[in-house]
């Protein structure tokens, strides 16, 4: 132990045992200007942490804000068309968690983690900020199954915003909207047809969705000679495959007694039908 | 660091054998770094890496290179949690040095390594309690539920982790 590594090994062992023994309060003035530099990594980490974690709520509040607004928005666009004052909107977005799909496309099927527990209801409208997603087809207490406008079963009633033709969306093969019973331009007047760009909305028909939430974008028109209608297809403004979210509109149960614009009329139940052919 | 003959008859160049000095020194000091900060983010139930990582260092090294990276391996810890601030310094320096001071008496055997693992955390827990260190259990659980998840934790990966260490630091899978 007489040699110079061995005096310094001992010496290093005392440095620590004098740290050890010295008070308290001097014992962290000494190690805090350490602290900083020997620690810093950990805190870069924490507040890595803490920021991603915060970015993330951020962005739900974001997602459900910009849905909100997506749905007053075509709301009021309705209202403004009908030239009656605007009550403000009892409606109410419930926020939903996407926790699996169809295993074939990845596009058809939804299952989200919100059910009738949570007030979501059969045949309600499922929307984000972009567009409409689609429709609940089915309502447990805590989950719900949606079926997306890609899926082939499924009939959305479509407006051209541009001619106000109307049209029968369904899923295609891919990952776009097929428009059936489009008119070609032999059976309809000029300038009442669909064209590349041109944007779609909901018309409001049936009992699903109200009027003018965005659908999708017209990308192509496939012309038949000699036929009535014509193929158009348009791809959705939801990016339904990357969705991890959706918001689930939860109409209230009395629809014409919440409301006097006339948004939601055609969601009331069904006083009159359609005579039989 | 290591066998200086044979490591200099690799580098005729005399400048190459100090370049090679300096990076051996480096990596041994970016593991233990890299350790000790591991080693924190899972505390306290996670395993003592730098207990393994110094068990392997003292094995081959001199008295006084293992006190030194026992010194500062014990000064990082020991700023983590400075109310208990010398209390890692003492135990990591001193396991480190009386490893090295008794390696060569010993054959190397994985028996000599959980013994020493098995030392290492004792004095380590001992000296803790004394200056009332020992870490907090978390989710409502004892100091002694930590203390025995980390011991177990260490004593289960000492053999793989000193080769894995040997292997990165000396390019040999066991001491020699």
């Amino acid at each position: 132990m007489g040699t110079w590594p061995d005096r310094a090994a001992w010496l290093l062992l005392l440095l620590g045992l004098a740290l050890l023994l010295l008070p308290q309060p001097l014992r962290f003035r000494l190690t805090a200007p350490l602290q900083t530099w020997v620690l810093a990594p950990l805190r870069a980490l924490t507040l890595l942490g803490r920021n991603v974690a915060r970015l993330n709520a951020e962005n739900q509040r974001l997602s459900r804000i910009a849905a909100e607004l997506a749905v007053e928005n075509a709301r009021l666009l309705a209202v403004t068309e009908m030239s009656t004052p605007a009550p403000s909107s009892p409606l109410e977005l419930v926020r939903s968690p996407v926790i699996n799909r169809d295993l074939a496309t990845q596009k058809q099927y939804l299952i989200v983690s919100r059910g009738s527990r949570h007030g979501v209801r059969f045949g309600a409208p499922v929307l984000v900020a972009e567009g409409i997603v689609g429709r609940t087809v089915s309502a447990g207490e805590h989950q719900s199954l949606v079926q997306t406008i890609l899926n082939p079963d499924s009939r959305v009633a479509v407006a051209n915003t541009r001619s106000r033709l109307l049209a029968l969306a369904r899923g295609g093969k891919g990952p776009e909207l097929v428009l059936d019973y489009v008119p070609t331009q032999l059976t309809s007047p000029q300038d009442t047809d669909f064209r590349i760009g041109d944007t779609l909305v909901t018309a409001g028909l049936g009992d699903v969705f109200p009027r003018d939430l965005g659908v999708g974008t017209v990308t192509g028109t496939e012309e038949k000679p000699a036929a009535l209608f014509k193929s158009v297809r348009a791809r959705p403004f939801a990016d339904i495959a990357r969705l991890d979210q959706v918001f689930i509109l939860r109409v209230p149960d009395s629809v014409g007694s919440s409301l006097e614009d006339g948004w939601l009329d055609n969601l009331r139940p069904a006083e009159v039908a359609m005579p039989e052919e | 660091m290591g066998n200086p003959e044979s490591r200099l008859s690799r580098f005729p160049i005399p400048g190459h054998a100090l370049g090679a000095r300096v990076g051996h020194w480096f990596t041994g000091l970016l593991l233990l770094y890299c350790l000790f900060l591991i080693q924190t983010l899972l505390s306290p139930y996670g395993p003592d890496l730098v207990l393994l990582v110094l068990l392997t260092i003292a094995m081959r090294e001199s008295r006084f290179a293992a006190a030194l990276l026992g010194f500062l391996a014990g000064l990082c810890l020991d700023l983590a949690s400075p109310h208990s601030a010398g209390a890692n310094i003492v135990v990591y320096a001193g396991f480190a040095y009386v490893v090295a001071l008794v390696r060569g008496f010993l054959n190397p055997s994985p028996w000599h390594t959980l013994i020493f693992i098995s030392l290492g955390l004792l004095l380590r827990y001992a000296v803790l309690s004394i200056v009332r260190a020992l870490p907090p259990g978390s989710f409502g659980s004892s100091p002694l539920t930590s203390v025995t998840v980390a011991a177990g934790l260490t004593l289960l990966l000492a053999l793989p982790a000193e080769a894995v260490i040997s292997r990165t630091l000396y390019r040999r899978w066991k001491s020699s």
